[in-house]
Protein backbone atom coordinates (compact mmCIF):
# COMPACT_ATOMS: atom_id res chain seq x y z
CA UNK A 1 0.00 0.00 0.00
CA UNK A 2 1.65 3.49 -1.03
CA UNK A 3 0.43 6.75 -1.30
CA UNK A 4 1.63 9.45 -3.91
CA UNK A 5 1.59 12.65 -2.65
CA UNK A 6 -1.99 14.67 -3.83
CA UNK A 7 -1.01 18.12 -2.26
CA UNK A 8 0.44 19.85 -5.29
CA UNK A 9 -1.26 19.08 -9.00
CA UNK A 10 -1.88 21.55 -12.09
CA UNK A 11 -1.23 24.70 -10.69
CA UNK A 12 1.98 23.67 -9.05
CA UNK A 13 3.27 22.26 -11.94
CA UNK A 14 2.60 25.23 -14.28
CA UNK A 15 4.19 26.96 -11.94
CA UNK A 16 7.74 24.78 -11.97
CA UNK A 17 7.62 25.04 -15.66
CA UNK A 18 6.89 28.58 -16.31
CA UNK A 19 9.61 29.41 -14.02
CA UNK A 20 11.95 27.14 -15.33
CA UNK A 21 11.42 28.59 -18.89
CA UNK A 22 11.10 32.13 -18.26
CA UNK A 23 13.80 31.74 -15.62
CA UNK A 24 15.85 30.62 -18.78
CA UNK A 25 14.62 32.75 -21.92
CA UNK A 26 16.18 35.54 -19.44
CA UNK A 27 19.68 34.02 -20.26
CA UNK A 28 18.64 33.96 -24.28
CA UNK A 29 17.74 37.39 -23.86
CA UNK A 30 20.87 38.28 -22.17
CA UNK A 31 22.78 37.29 -25.19
CA UNK A 32 21.15 38.67 -27.72
CA UNK A 33 21.33 42.02 -25.46
CA UNK A 34 25.18 41.92 -24.76
CA UNK A 35 26.43 39.64 -27.68
CA UNK A 36 24.71 40.20 -30.61
CA UNK A 37 23.71 44.24 -30.08
CA UNK A 38 19.96 43.20 -30.91
CA UNK A 39 18.04 45.62 -28.53
CA UNK A 40 14.84 45.00 -29.43
CA UNK A 41 14.71 41.41 -30.23
CA UNK A 42 16.62 41.30 -26.44
CA UNK A 43 13.37 43.87 -24.89
CA UNK A 44 11.11 41.15 -26.89
CA UNK A 45 12.93 38.66 -25.35
CA UNK A 46 13.13 39.38 -21.77
CA UNK A 47 9.36 40.99 -21.55
CA UNK A 48 8.42 37.28 -22.50
CA UNK A 49 10.46 35.61 -20.01
CA UNK A 50 9.78 38.13 -17.47
CA UNK A 51 5.68 37.63 -18.23
CA UNK A 52 6.50 33.70 -18.48
CA UNK A 53 7.56 34.28 -14.97
CA UNK A 54 4.95 36.33 -13.11
CA UNK A 55 2.05 34.27 -14.54
CA UNK A 56 4.04 31.37 -13.15
CA UNK A 57 4.14 33.33 -9.35
CA UNK A 58 0.61 34.10 -10.01
CA UNK A 59 -0.37 29.90 -10.39
CA UNK A 60 2.23 29.70 -7.36
CA UNK A 61 -0.25 32.36 -5.25
CA UNK A 62 -3.48 31.18 -6.71
CA UNK A 63 -2.68 27.23 -5.43
CA UNK A 64 -2.43 29.23 -1.58
CA UNK A 65 -5.04 28.49 0.82
CA UNK A 66 -4.94 32.07 1.52
CA UNK A 67 -3.59 34.12 -1.75
CA UNK A 68 -4.37 37.16 -0.26
CA UNK A 69 -1.61 36.96 2.28
CA UNK A 70 0.88 35.87 0.11
CA UNK A 71 2.60 38.64 1.59
CA UNK A 72 3.71 36.61 4.47
CA UNK A 73 6.03 34.82 2.84
CA UNK A 74 8.24 37.58 3.64
CA UNK A 75 6.75 39.70 5.95
CA UNK A 76 5.73 37.09 8.81
CA UNK A 77 6.95 37.62 12.31
CA UNK A 78 8.19 34.21 12.94
CA UNK A 79 9.89 34.33 9.08
CA UNK A 80 11.81 31.25 7.85
CA UNK A 81 14.60 32.38 6.12
CA UNK A 82 15.39 28.43 5.54
CA UNK A 83 12.60 27.63 3.84
CA UNK A 84 12.93 26.95 0.12
CA UNK A 85 9.57 29.25 -0.59
CA UNK A 86 11.14 31.87 0.95
CA UNK A 87 14.52 31.32 -0.47
CA UNK A 88 12.40 31.06 -4.10
CA UNK A 89 10.20 33.61 -3.47
CA UNK A 90 13.58 36.04 -2.99
CA UNK A 91 15.24 34.66 -6.51
CA UNK A 92 12.01 35.24 -7.97
CA UNK A 93 11.60 38.60 -6.19
CA UNK A 94 15.53 40.14 -7.79
CA UNK A 95 14.57 37.91 -11.11
CA UNK A 96 11.52 40.08 -11.80
CA UNK A 97 13.14 43.80 -10.35
CA UNK A 98 16.46 43.41 -12.39
CA UNK A 99 14.50 42.03 -15.10
CA UNK A 100 12.22 45.17 -15.10
CA UNK A 101 15.27 47.39 -14.63
CA UNK A 102 17.46 45.28 -17.74
CA UNK A 103 14.22 45.94 -19.86
CA UNK A 104 14.16 49.22 -19.43
CA UNK A 105 17.56 50.39 -19.73
CA UNK A 106 17.63 49.10 -23.09
CA UNK A 107 17.67 51.77 -26.24
CA UNK A 108 14.38 50.51 -27.55
CA UNK A 109 11.57 52.91 -28.86
CA UNK A 110 8.73 51.88 -26.53
CA UNK A 111 5.23 52.60 -27.93
CA UNK A 112 2.15 54.99 -26.81
CA UNK A 113 2.65 55.97 -22.94
CA UNK A 114 5.61 53.81 -22.32
CA UNK A 115 7.05 55.81 -24.96
CA UNK A 116 7.14 58.92 -22.81
CA UNK A 117 7.84 56.84 -19.49
CA UNK A 118 10.46 54.69 -19.62
CA UNK A 119 12.93 57.08 -21.53
CA UNK A 120 12.60 59.32 -18.31
CA UNK A 121 14.21 56.99 -16.18
CA UNK A 122 17.59 57.95 -15.64
CA UNK A 123 18.89 54.21 -16.64
CA UNK A 124 17.32 54.49 -20.17
CA UNK A 125 19.42 53.74 -23.04
CA UNK A 126 22.52 53.26 -20.63
CA UNK A 127 24.31 49.93 -22.05
CA UNK A 128 26.42 49.56 -19.29
CA UNK A 129 23.55 49.06 -16.28
CA UNK A 130 21.66 46.60 -19.36
CA UNK A 131 24.83 44.71 -19.10
CA UNK A 132 24.66 44.47 -15.34
CA UNK A 133 20.94 44.27 -15.13
CA UNK A 134 21.15 42.03 -17.49
CA UNK A 135 23.38 39.84 -15.98
CA UNK A 136 22.03 39.81 -12.93
CA UNK A 137 18.42 38.82 -13.93
CA UNK A 138 20.13 35.73 -16.16
CA UNK A 139 21.73 34.76 -12.76
CA UNK A 140 18.62 35.22 -10.99
CA UNK A 141 16.84 32.97 -14.44
CA UNK A 142 19.36 30.46 -13.55
CA UNK A 143 19.24 30.27 -10.00
CA UNK A 144 15.23 29.96 -10.32
CA UNK A 145 15.77 27.01 -12.69
CA UNK A 146 17.48 25.67 -10.37
CA UNK A 147 15.33 26.43 -7.53
CA UNK A 148 11.89 25.19 -9.20
CA UNK A 149 14.24 21.28 -8.66
CA UNK A 150 15.78 22.16 -5.51
CA UNK A 151 12.23 23.45 -4.29
CA UNK A 152 10.85 19.74 -4.23
CA UNK A 153 14.23 17.65 -4.55
CA UNK A 154 15.31 18.97 -0.65
CA UNK A 155 11.59 16.23 0.53
CA UNK A 156 12.53 12.81 1.42
CA UNK A 157 9.23 12.57 2.52
CA UNK A 158 9.25 11.27 -1.38
CA UNK A 159 12.53 8.99 -1.81
CA UNK A 160 11.77 9.93 -5.97
CA UNK A 161 12.22 13.59 -5.55
CA UNK A 162 15.36 13.51 -2.90
CA UNK A 163 18.10 13.34 -5.89
CA UNK A 164 20.53 15.63 -7.09
CA UNK A 165 19.36 14.28 -10.28
CA UNK A 166 15.79 16.37 -9.88
CA UNK A 167 17.41 19.67 -10.02
CA UNK A 168 19.92 18.77 -12.73
CA UNK A 169 16.98 17.55 -14.51
CA UNK A 170 14.82 20.46 -14.04
CA UNK A 171 17.96 23.06 -14.89
CA UNK A 172 18.12 20.96 -17.92
CA UNK A 173 14.52 21.05 -18.88
CA UNK A 174 14.34 24.70 -17.88
CA UNK A 175 17.04 25.84 -20.21
CA UNK A 176 15.69 23.72 -23.09
CA UNK A 177 12.38 24.99 -22.94
CA UNK A 178 13.44 28.69 -22.32
CA UNK A 179 15.72 28.57 -25.23
CA UNK A 180 12.93 27.21 -27.49
CA UNK A 181 10.21 29.77 -26.47
CA UNK A 182 13.11 32.79 -27.49
CA UNK A 183 13.38 30.62 -30.43
CA UNK A 184 9.74 30.85 -30.96
CA UNK A 185 9.67 34.61 -30.07
CA UNK A 186 12.93 34.88 -32.49
CA UNK A 187 10.82 33.68 -35.66
CA UNK A 188 7.44 35.03 -34.96
CA UNK A 189 9.76 38.59 -34.79
CA UNK A 190 11.56 37.75 -37.68
CA UNK A 191 8.35 37.21 -39.57
CA UNK A 192 7.01 40.71 -39.09
CA UNK A 193 10.80 42.05 -40.97
CA UNK A 194 10.61 42.42 -45.09
CA UNK A 195 12.30 39.23 -46.12
CA UNK A 196 15.63 41.23 -47.12
CA UNK A 197 16.39 41.27 -43.28
CA UNK A 198 14.77 37.96 -42.30
CA UNK A 199 18.17 35.66 -42.97
CA UNK A 200 19.68 37.25 -39.85
CA UNK A 201 16.38 35.75 -37.51
CA UNK A 202 16.83 32.34 -39.37
CA UNK A 203 20.50 32.42 -38.84
CA UNK A 204 19.52 32.66 -34.79
CA UNK A 205 17.28 30.57 -34.96
CA UNK A 206 19.71 28.03 -36.36
CA UNK A 207 22.04 29.10 -33.57
CA UNK A 208 19.12 28.50 -30.63
CA UNK A 209 18.26 24.95 -32.44
CA UNK A 210 21.81 23.88 -32.21
CA UNK A 211 21.78 24.66 -28.46
CA UNK A 212 18.58 23.13 -27.78
CA UNK A 213 19.34 19.87 -29.40
CA UNK A 214 22.22 20.03 -27.10
CA UNK A 215 20.26 20.28 -23.90
CA UNK A 216 17.70 17.89 -25.16
CA UNK A 217 20.63 15.16 -25.38
CA UNK A 218 21.76 16.37 -21.64
CA UNK A 219 18.10 16.10 -20.20
CA UNK A 220 17.31 12.29 -22.20
CA UNK A 221 20.73 11.12 -20.33
CA UNK A 222 20.02 12.50 -17.18
CA UNK A 223 16.63 11.46 -17.20
CA UNK A 224 17.51 7.71 -17.86
CA UNK A 225 20.30 7.71 -15.54
CA UNK A 226 17.81 9.07 -12.97
CA UNK A 227 15.35 6.11 -13.91
CA UNK A 228 18.07 3.70 -13.91
CA UNK A 229 19.72 4.12 -10.64
CA UNK A 230 15.88 4.48 -8.84
CA UNK A 231 14.52 1.21 -10.97
CA UNK A 232 16.87 -0.50 -7.73
CA UNK A 233 15.06 1.30 -4.93
CA UNK A 234 14.52 2.38 -2.27
CA UNK A 235 11.19 0.82 -2.66
CA UNK A 236 9.30 4.29 -2.85
CA UNK A 237 11.12 5.51 -5.63
CA UNK A 238 11.36 2.03 -7.44
CA UNK A 239 7.38 2.36 -7.29
CA UNK A 240 7.52 6.22 -8.99
CA UNK A 241 9.62 4.31 -11.88
CA UNK A 242 7.30 1.77 -12.76
CA UNK A 243 4.65 4.62 -12.52
CA UNK A 244 5.95 6.54 -15.24
CA UNK A 245 7.44 3.67 -17.13
CA UNK A 246 4.70 0.69 -16.92
CA UNK A 247 1.77 2.44 -15.21
CA UNK A 248 -1.28 4.82 -15.25
CA UNK A 249 1.24 8.05 -15.72
CA UNK A 250 3.24 5.93 -18.74
CA UNK A 251 1.34 7.01 -21.89
CA UNK A 252 2.37 11.14 -20.56
CA UNK A 253 6.03 10.09 -19.25
CA UNK A 254 6.62 8.21 -22.29
CA UNK A 255 4.57 9.01 -25.00
CA UNK A 256 4.16 12.66 -23.96
CA UNK A 257 8.07 13.71 -22.27
CA UNK A 258 10.13 11.17 -23.71
CA UNK A 259 8.72 10.45 -27.16
CA UNK A 260 6.90 13.84 -28.21
CA UNK A 261 8.86 16.67 -25.60
CA UNK A 262 12.75 14.90 -26.08
CA UNK A 263 13.38 12.41 -29.04
CA UNK A 264 11.10 13.52 -31.71
CA UNK A 265 12.18 17.24 -31.49
CA UNK A 266 15.67 16.56 -31.32
CA UNK A 267 15.39 14.48 -34.66
CA UNK A 268 14.13 17.25 -36.28
CA UNK A 269 16.53 19.37 -34.73
CA UNK A 270 19.35 17.16 -35.91
CA UNK A 271 17.51 17.03 -39.44
CA UNK A 272 17.63 20.89 -39.69
CA UNK A 273 21.40 21.10 -38.54
CA UNK A 274 21.86 18.27 -41.28
CA UNK A 275 20.57 20.08 -43.50
CA UNK A 276 21.82 23.14 -42.87
CA UNK A 277 25.37 21.55 -42.94
CA UNK A 278 24.51 20.09 -46.45
CA UNK A 279 24.40 23.73 -47.41
CA UNK A 280 20.53 23.79 -48.57
CA UNK A 281 18.80 26.75 -46.92
CA UNK A 282 16.44 25.08 -43.82
CA UNK A 283 13.44 26.54 -43.44
CA UNK A 284 12.63 27.36 -39.63
CA UNK A 285 9.38 26.00 -39.60
CA UNK A 286 10.91 22.97 -38.42
CA UNK A 287 12.62 23.96 -35.16
CA UNK A 288 9.50 26.12 -34.63
CA UNK A 289 7.54 22.56 -34.88
CA UNK A 290 9.86 21.03 -32.12
CA UNK A 291 9.85 23.91 -29.96
CA UNK A 292 6.25 23.80 -29.39
CA UNK A 293 6.96 19.52 -28.68
CA UNK A 294 9.58 20.67 -26.45
CA UNK A 295 7.48 22.99 -24.46
CA UNK A 296 4.23 20.97 -24.20
CA UNK A 297 6.66 18.28 -22.97
CA UNK A 298 8.35 20.69 -20.35
CA UNK A 299 4.94 21.18 -18.75
CA UNK A 300 3.78 17.58 -19.22
CA UNK A 301 7.45 16.53 -17.28
CA UNK A 302 6.28 18.85 -14.55
CA UNK A 303 3.42 17.53 -13.87
CA UNK A 304 4.18 13.71 -13.96
CA UNK A 305 7.09 14.02 -11.87
CA UNK A 306 4.62 15.54 -9.29
CA UNK A 307 2.04 12.66 -10.04
CA UNK A 308 4.67 9.39 -9.30
CA UNK A 309 5.80 11.29 -5.95
CA UNK A 310 4.96 7.94 -4.11
CA UNK A 311 5.69 9.48 -0.27
CA UNK A 312 7.68 7.15 2.56
CA UNK A 313 5.71 3.99 3.40
CA UNK A 314 5.95 4.00 6.89
CA UNK A 315 3.48 1.36 7.76
CA UNK A 316 4.19 -2.61 7.80
CA UNK A 317 3.33 -3.78 4.37
CA UNK A 318 -0.06 -5.45 4.28
CA UNK B 1 9.54 22.12 29.92
CA UNK B 2 8.68 18.81 28.81
CA UNK B 3 9.05 16.18 26.04
CA UNK B 4 5.70 14.93 25.56
CA UNK B 5 5.40 11.67 23.21
CA UNK B 6 3.39 8.81 23.34
CA UNK B 7 3.42 4.83 22.99
CA UNK B 8 0.72 2.54 21.31
CA UNK B 9 0.87 -0.47 22.39
CA UNK B 10 -0.62 -2.51 18.83
CA UNK B 11 -0.89 -5.61 21.06
CA UNK B 12 -4.13 -4.42 22.92
CA UNK B 13 -5.41 -1.97 20.11
CA UNK B 14 -9.06 -3.13 18.91
CA UNK B 15 -9.29 -0.92 16.39
CA UNK B 16 -12.65 0.34 18.05
CA UNK B 17 -11.80 3.45 16.65
CA UNK B 18 -13.15 5.45 19.55
CA UNK B 19 -10.05 7.16 19.40
CA UNK B 20 -10.70 8.92 15.85
CA UNK B 21 -14.48 9.43 17.24
CA UNK B 22 -13.06 11.78 20.45
CA UNK B 23 -10.33 13.41 18.19
CA UNK B 24 -12.68 14.38 16.36
CA UNK B 25 -15.54 15.25 18.77
CA UNK B 26 -12.79 17.21 21.08
CA UNK B 27 -11.03 18.75 17.80
CA UNK B 28 -13.63 19.63 15.39
CA UNK B 29 -12.01 18.03 12.52
CA UNK B 30 -13.56 18.23 9.14
CA UNK B 31 -14.44 14.24 9.79
CA UNK B 32 -16.63 14.33 6.96
CA UNK B 33 -14.34 15.64 4.52
CA UNK B 34 -12.31 11.69 5.74
CA UNK B 35 -10.20 14.47 7.04
CA UNK B 36 -8.51 13.67 11.05
CA UNK B 37 -5.82 14.05 12.73
CA UNK B 38 -5.46 10.31 13.74
CA UNK B 39 -6.57 7.06 11.41
CA UNK B 40 -6.57 3.55 12.44
CA UNK B 41 -5.73 1.56 9.22
CA UNK B 42 -5.89 -2.51 9.17
CA UNK B 43 -3.40 -4.78 8.19
CA UNK B 44 -3.93 -8.45 7.82
CA UNK B 45 -1.49 -10.61 7.19
CA UNK B 46 -1.35 -13.87 5.65
CA UNK B 47 -3.77 -16.60 4.18
CA UNK B 48 -6.63 -18.46 5.44
CA UNK B 49 -6.63 -20.27 7.92
CA UNK B 50 -3.38 -18.32 8.98
CA UNK B 51 -4.59 -14.96 9.17
CA UNK B 52 -3.26 -12.21 11.25
CA UNK B 53 -4.77 -8.86 11.96
CA UNK B 54 -2.86 -5.93 13.20
CA UNK B 55 -4.67 -2.02 13.67
CA UNK B 56 -1.57 0.46 13.60
CA UNK B 57 -3.10 3.49 14.77
CA UNK B 58 -1.45 6.96 13.00
CA UNK B 59 -1.19 10.23 14.25
CA UNK B 60 1.19 13.46 14.03
CA UNK B 61 4.81 11.98 15.18
CA UNK B 62 5.85 15.20 16.92
CA UNK B 63 9.01 14.69 15.60
CA UNK B 64 12.57 16.21 16.97
CA UNK B 65 13.67 17.38 14.00
CA UNK B 66 10.57 17.85 12.21
CA UNK B 67 10.68 18.65 8.26
CA UNK B 68 6.86 20.28 8.37
CA UNK B 69 8.79 22.84 10.49
CA UNK B 70 12.16 23.27 8.28
CA UNK B 71 9.96 23.86 5.12
CA UNK B 72 7.61 26.35 6.76
CA UNK B 73 8.13 29.99 5.31
CA UNK B 74 6.25 31.92 7.62
CA UNK B 75 7.13 30.12 10.52
CA UNK B 76 3.42 29.03 11.09
CA UNK B 77 4.62 25.22 12.09
CA UNK B 78 6.56 25.34 14.95
CA UNK B 79 7.46 22.88 17.59
CA UNK B 80 6.90 24.21 21.27
CA UNK B 81 8.98 24.46 24.31
CA UNK B 82 7.02 20.95 25.31
CA UNK B 83 8.36 19.44 22.36
CA UNK B 84 4.84 19.16 20.73
CA UNK B 85 4.62 20.56 16.83
CA UNK B 86 1.67 23.16 16.56
CA UNK B 87 0.41 25.53 13.27
CA UNK B 88 0.18 29.10 13.95
CA UNK B 89 -3.41 29.07 11.97
CA UNK B 90 -3.31 32.90 11.51
CA UNK B 91 -0.07 33.05 9.50
CA UNK B 92 -0.60 29.65 7.94
CA UNK B 93 -1.00 30.84 3.82
CA UNK B 94 -1.80 27.16 3.13
CA UNK B 95 1.41 26.90 0.46
CA UNK B 96 1.04 22.80 1.64
CA UNK B 97 4.81 22.73 1.62
CA UNK B 98 4.69 20.77 5.32
CA UNK B 99 2.27 18.47 4.18
CA UNK B 100 4.11 17.33 1.16
CA UNK B 101 7.73 17.16 3.69
CA UNK B 102 5.83 15.13 5.90
CA UNK B 103 6.48 11.48 5.61
CA UNK B 104 4.49 10.17 8.05
CA UNK B 105 1.35 11.91 6.13
CA UNK B 106 -0.11 13.42 8.88
CA UNK B 107 -1.69 16.82 8.10
CA UNK B 108 -4.26 17.81 6.25
CA UNK B 109 -5.89 21.10 4.62
CA UNK B 110 -8.87 22.15 6.66
CA UNK B 111 -10.96 24.46 4.78
CA UNK B 112 -12.98 26.50 7.49
CA UNK B 113 -9.41 27.33 8.86
CA UNK B 114 -7.94 27.72 5.11
CA UNK B 115 -4.99 26.78 7.01
CA UNK B 116 -2.84 23.06 7.42
CA UNK B 117 -4.12 21.20 10.56
CA UNK B 118 -2.65 18.17 12.45
CA UNK B 119 -2.63 16.28 15.72
CA UNK B 120 -1.99 18.44 18.91
CA UNK B 121 -1.79 16.01 21.37
CA UNK B 122 -4.25 18.18 22.51
CA UNK B 123 -1.90 20.46 24.18
CA UNK B 124 -3.89 24.00 24.55
CA UNK B 125 -7.34 22.25 25.09
CA UNK B 126 -6.25 19.16 27.63
CA UNK B 127 -2.45 19.11 28.26
CA UNK B 128 -2.40 22.00 29.59
CA UNK B 129 -5.02 21.81 32.14
CA UNK B 130 -3.29 18.82 33.01
CA UNK B 131 -5.49 16.05 30.89
CA UNK B 132 -5.03 13.76 28.59
CA UNK B 133 -5.20 13.89 25.13
CA UNK B 134 -8.48 12.56 24.24
CA UNK B 135 -7.68 9.71 21.73
CA UNK B 136 -5.48 8.33 25.19
CA UNK B 137 -8.68 8.79 27.67
CA UNK B 138 -10.94 7.05 25.44
CA UNK B 139 -9.15 3.96 24.78
CA UNK B 140 -10.33 1.09 25.91
CA UNK B 141 -7.39 -1.08 25.75
CA UNK B 142 -5.12 1.30 27.37
CA UNK B 143 -3.14 1.43 23.74
CA UNK B 144 -2.76 4.74 23.60
CA UNK B 145 -0.04 5.85 26.47
CA UNK B 146 0.69 9.41 26.88
CA UNK B 147 3.68 11.08 28.54
CA UNK B 148 6.99 12.95 29.45
CA UNK B 149 9.19 11.31 27.82
CA UNK B 150 12.27 13.16 29.88
CA UNK B 151 10.50 12.15 32.90
CA UNK B 152 12.35 8.46 34.75
CA UNK B 153 9.01 7.82 36.31
CA UNK B 154 6.83 8.49 33.52
CA UNK B 155 5.32 5.23 31.91
CA UNK B 156 6.46 6.27 28.44
CA UNK B 157 10.02 7.01 29.12
CA UNK B 158 10.38 3.05 30.74
CA UNK B 159 8.64 1.82 27.24
CA UNK B 160 10.75 3.78 25.16
CA UNK B 161 14.06 3.32 27.09
CA UNK B 162 13.71 -0.22 27.76
CA UNK B 163 13.75 -0.64 24.44
CA UNK B 164 10.15 -2.06 23.52
CA UNK B 165 8.29 0.92 22.10
CA UNK B 166 9.91 1.77 18.76
CA UNK B 167 9.34 4.12 16.55
CA UNK B 168 8.12 4.11 12.48
CA UNK B 169 11.05 4.64 9.93
CA UNK B 170 13.80 5.89 12.37
CA UNK B 171 15.75 5.77 9.82
CA UNK B 172 14.45 9.01 8.33
CA UNK B 173 16.02 10.80 11.27
CA UNK B 174 13.04 13.32 11.60
CA UNK B 175 13.09 11.80 15.47
CA UNK B 176 9.63 10.76 16.05
CA UNK B 177 8.04 10.97 19.39
CA UNK B 178 5.40 8.38 18.90
CA UNK B 179 6.82 4.46 19.73
CA UNK B 180 4.74 1.67 18.78
CA UNK B 181 4.80 -1.78 21.12
CA UNK B 182 4.81 -4.42 18.07
CA UNK B 183 6.02 -7.43 19.75
CA UNK B 184 3.51 -10.10 20.92
CA UNK B 185 0.92 -8.74 18.71
CA UNK B 186 -2.63 -10.19 17.91
CA UNK B 187 -1.90 -13.52 16.07
CA UNK B 188 1.64 -13.94 18.57
CA UNK B 189 4.38 -13.00 16.60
Amino acid sequence: MYIVQYWWEWLIAAYLFLGGMGGGGMMVSYYFCCRKSEQKLAAISAITSLIIVIVGVFFLILDLEKPEKFYLVFMSPHLNTRSMIFVGSSILTAFIIFGLIYITSLEVKWPSLLGRIIPVLPWYGRGSIANITGLLATIAGFLTTFYTGVLIGILKSVPFWHTPALPLLFVASALSTGVVGILLVNDIYGFTKPKEERHRYEEYCSILGKWDAILISIELLIVFTYLFIFSYGPREAELSVQLLTAGELAPYFIGGVILMGLSIPLLLEYWHIMSENRGRRASCAIPMVAAILVIVGGLILRYVILQSGVMTIFLPPS
Amino acid sequence: MAKYGMVIDLRTCLGCGACIAACDFENETPWEEGKRRTHVPEFIFGEFPNVKRLFVPRLCMHCENPPCVTVCPTGASYKNEDGVVLVRYDICIGCKYCAVACPYNARYVDERKRAIDKCTFCYDNRVLQGRQPACVETCVGHARIFGDLEDPNSEVYKLVQSGEAVPLRPDLSTGPKVFYIFKSSVGGE
